[in-house]
């Protein structure tokens, strides 16, 4: 085992790929074989797309840091080559290797593949297959490495069930590495693979989907053609399987480093700056996010200890600027004062600190302020919907007058560039909402150019982009369906009307993409055939909008009876199981029904870390609660 | 306002690291300056960043013993400790050798060392090293590559005339395991002879299966 490397081979490729640095290794901070000597199991973690896209994922920042930090792992990093270098790969018989060692990904014990969103699912095929791991759990014998998943996906992992041997869900700061070293421990006792699975299914947020079985349910909606599939649902084979596999979730998250081992990379990232994750967690509750639903609770870190792992990483890494991380960092309760130590301390040194995106309740002026100290590029927020209603449906909780303060307070702080982001075919939508994005936006574009001060030239950019609603599971919309397409046409015809032919600049997002990512978004693991059709018929590089090749998933969707427009406009039946009800985030269906039903009444539900409990079901399941650094007020029109 | 110090760093790029663009090089001498904690000016206005300055670029796969940086510091800081400090922040692979002031209206790198020595590292098989010369000679006698720039859609093709550009060689020697072929360039303001396209137009002229191993500026020089 290991004994390849495979570097001499891939170096003759490099003149004729594009972007070589991607498949160098060999970055500042990355963990080298001296470092591991005594180290006996092996693992990589792998991203399903491009270097420069996956260098840039905090999990994997995060894994690669805990699994290394026991004595035992080596844990290395694989990411999916680009096309042209697939391409002469496969021509030279040349098999996918880990970036540290160039080691073939076959040869590992352990092979962890972080699922980040549903239109990577081809690129998993792609991975193992250019791995030469067999595609299926089923087909792998006990010289194949354990092949993992994680993620935001394996909160409905069935449409890539069948391609895993084990899939985390919930929080793998202790999981991978307690998964990791127990099947080190049963190798070595010379368990097989089937008694392995087994055993590892007993460790708390572990899903073995070998071990299910599965029932289809007809989906009662006539939108969907006589004879089409239905969505399948799984129960456990034995008693011993668990019928419900609940969520890992790291309780103590300030005592987690904050600064994990950071590797500099050589190619440029999609995200290329120090990333410190400021908070976990958010409990705003907006009816159709899924990550506000599956990471609560709210857990805050200590200002201190962010303090001190952005001194010690921008020193450790020559990075200049540092993005404070999380779902909703302007919540953080100490976030004014955070801003306001690191700008006092980057001022003159050309350092400077940004934040992921802004809510628009609470930008108050001093926050637009201390946003990204001296450096103003674009400021993002989100309103999603374009009129009161809506916005009270979808539970986003901030008024017209927080957007036009918001964006007049950072216009006054010197920020001239807004990108504003909103959502078409959310559940109860009407001409007047979609109309509405227009009127909110022309309000907002001639708000902001009244607030720039006297003498200075008034040339706010302002940059909105229209996302297609997805209805995701574990949400409140986890049932309603998406648009059809005349729909879609009529709504972005609505939509274009609304807007001025000049001054804003208005982005629409591809349907297509989106149709396939909702089936999979809420499809059982009849759809892992539906994948793997299509990814035989050529799709890969789903997210990448050059790549993507609808045809083939039309064409997948015919042969394997699940037909992509129709299934995406399904809606489903409340109170049947679905295609996740095996796996918990750990909010209860209840809440999540009580939640549709108030947003059919246009009524909104508070943030339990602001005000009182919502009743999610969360705390009392993992016994904790909400962990703030000091209480967190209230800012914008819910205050 | 004081104009500092102007530190001239010279480094080498080495192994894998050859595949590194200029840009990324760029970046990545940034972040070694940074992590040396060398107290480095910046620019004033809208964009802050460190006041650096390269010299030319080197193509895509060609590695280098000798390239340059000017680094303005605000604080003197002796150029041993500072080249200390660099080295213990560089990977193995693109690693400072040699720092020394130099004044502050010097002309700039490019200007200095318009020069290029190149050693290029031929796989040449079987071929008999007198083809290899022949094929050079051939292209010499030419006077001139056509270089095609690939833009979206658009193809351009440029001549680039070796007269002024190509000032010593190709001198071709066999080795006991290769074919190397040293020659030297001069970049001027109307452009230079790209070392790597040079190469490969030499060897398509050879019809033989040849193949480049290494491209490495062996020194930036003076005129």
């Amino acid at each position: 085992m290991r004994e390849s490397n495979l570097w001499q081979r891939y170096a003759l490729l490099l003149d004729q790929v594009e972007k070589p640095s991607r498949y160098l290794g060999q970055e500042w901070g990355s963990v080298t074989p001296a470092e591991k000597e005594g180290a006996d199991y092996h693992a990589v973690l792998a991203y399903p797309d491009t270097y420069e896209i996956g260098q840039a994922n905090q999990a994997i920042a995060i894994l690669y840091d805990c699994l290394n930090a026991n004595e035992h792992i080596y844990c290395e990093r694989a990411y999916l080559p680009w096309v042209d270098m697939i391409a002469l790969m496969r021509g030279n018989g040349l098999p996918l290797a880990s970036l540290e060692t160039y080691t073939p990904v076959r040869e590992f014990d352990f092979v962890g593949i972080t699922l980040p969103h549903e239109l990577c699912a081809t690129n998993v095929l792609e991975f193992l297959d250019l791995a030469g791991i067999p595609l299926h759990t089923d087909q792998r014998g006990d010289d194949d490495p354990l092949v993992c998943a994680g993620g935001p996906c394996a909160y409905n992992p069935e449409p890539f069930a069948p391609f895993f041997d084990v899939i985390f869900v919930g929080e793998g700061e202790e999981l991978d590495v307690e998964a990791a070293l127990r099947h080190r421990e049963l190798k070595a006792q010379g368990a097989s693979r089937a008694q392995i699975l087994r055993e590892l299914a007993c460790i708390e947020g572990v899903y073995v989907p070998s071990l299910y079985e599965v029932t289809e349910q007809e989906i009662r909606d006539e939108r969907l053609a006589p004879g089409a599939r239905g969505y399948t649902t799984v129960t456990p084979r034995d008693a011993d399987v668990p019928a419900r596999v609940e969520k890992r979730i790291i309780r103590d998250f300030d005592a987690l480093p904050a600064l994990p081992r950071q590797i500099v990379p050589y190619c440029e990232l999609v995200h290329d700056r120090l990333a410190i994750e400021i908070l976990r967690g958010c409990n705003r509750g907006c009816r159709f996010c899924q990550a506000g639903m599956i990471y609560r609770p709210v857990r805050e870190r200590n200002a201190d200890t962010v303090i001190a792992a952005v001194m010690d990483g921008l020193v450790a890494t020559g990075y200049d600027e540092v993005s404070l991380t999380s779902l909703s960092s302007t919540d953080h309760s100490t976030i004014e004062q955070m801003l306001r130590r690191l700008n006092r301390s980057f001022s003159g040194t050309g350092k400077s600190v940004s934040l992921p995106s802004q809510r628009v309740d609470a930008l108050g002026i001093e926050l637009a302020r201390l946003a990204a100290g001296e450096k103003k590029g674009s400021l993002t927020l989100a309103p999603e919907a374009g009129t009161q209603r809506l916005r009270d449906c979808i539970n986003k909780g901030v008024s017209e007058d927080d957007l036009l303060r918001a964006v007049t307070g950072a216009v006054e702080a010197g920020w001239r560039g807004f990108k504003l982001y909103f959502m078409i075919g959310l559940p109860g939508e009407t001409d007047e909402d979609v109309a509405g994005i227009g009127a909110l936006c022309r309000r907002v574009y001639a708000a902001a150019k009244d607030a720039v001060p006297e003498g200075e030239p008034r040339n706010i950019r302002l940059n909105v982009s229209v996302a297609l609603f997805i209805p995701k599971a574990m949400t409140p919309f986890q049932w309603d369906r998406q648009i059809s397409l005349p729909e879609i046409s009529h709504r972005i015809e609505v939509l274009r009307a609304s807007f001025p032919k000049k001054g804003i600049n208005l982005h629409w997002h591809d349907s297509d993409t989106s149709y396939v990512e909702a089936v999979l978004a809420r499809g059982g693991r009849e759809c892992a055939e539906l994948v793997e059709e299509a990814w035989r018929r050529g799709a890969r590089f789903d997210a990448w909008t050059e790549q993507f090749a609808f045809a083939a998933w039309e064409q997948a969707g015919d042969v394997c009876g699940i037909p992509i427009m129709q299934r995406a406009t399904c809606e489903y039946e409340e109170g049947a199981p679905l295609p996740w009800s095996h796996i918990s985030a750990g909010v209860s269906e209840e809440f999540l029904r009580a939640e549709r039903a108030r947003a059919g009444a246009g009524e909104k539900t508070p943030d339990c870390s602001f005000t009182s409990c919502s009743q999610c079901g969360v705390c009392p399941l993992f016994g904790m609660t909400n962990v703030l650094e000091a209480t967190r007020v209230l800012r914008g029109e819910c205050a | 306002m004081s104009e500092g110090f102007r530190l001239r760093v010279k480094y080498q790029i080495t192994g894998r690291l050859a595949y590194l663009s200029h840009l990324e090089t760029v970046r990545s001498m940034e972040r070694i300056v940074r992590r040396a904690r060398l107290p480095f000016a910046i620019t004033e206005g809208f964009n802050p960043h460190m006041k650096i300055a390269f010299g030319p670029a080197l193509p895509v796969g060609a590695g280098s013993r000798g390239e340059y940086f000017d680094v303005r510091l605000s604080e003197y800081v002796d150029p041993a400790i500072a080249l200390e400090a660099l080295q213990g922040s560089a990977p193995e692979n693109l690693m400072p050798i040699a720092c020394a002031y130099c004044a502050h209206d010097a002309d700039s790198i490019d200007v200095t060392y318009p020069v290029s020595v190149w050693c290029a590292v031929l796989d040449a098989g079987d071929v008999p090293v007198g083809d290899i010369e022949q094929a050079f000679s051939q292209l010499v006698e030419t006077g001139f590559i056509e270089v095609v720039k690939t833009k979206g859609r658009a193809t351009k093709v440029k001549r680039v005339e070796f007269e002024g550009r190509l000032i010593d060689g190709p001198h071709v020697a066999a080795g006991d395991d290769a074919v190397t072929v040293e020659f030297t360039t001069f970049q001027g303001s109307d452009g230079a002879l790209r070392p790597d396209k040079f190469i490969s137009a030499a060897l398509e002229g050879a019809n033989a299966d040849i193949s480049l191993m290494s491209l490495t500026r062996m020194e930036l020089c003076e005129n």
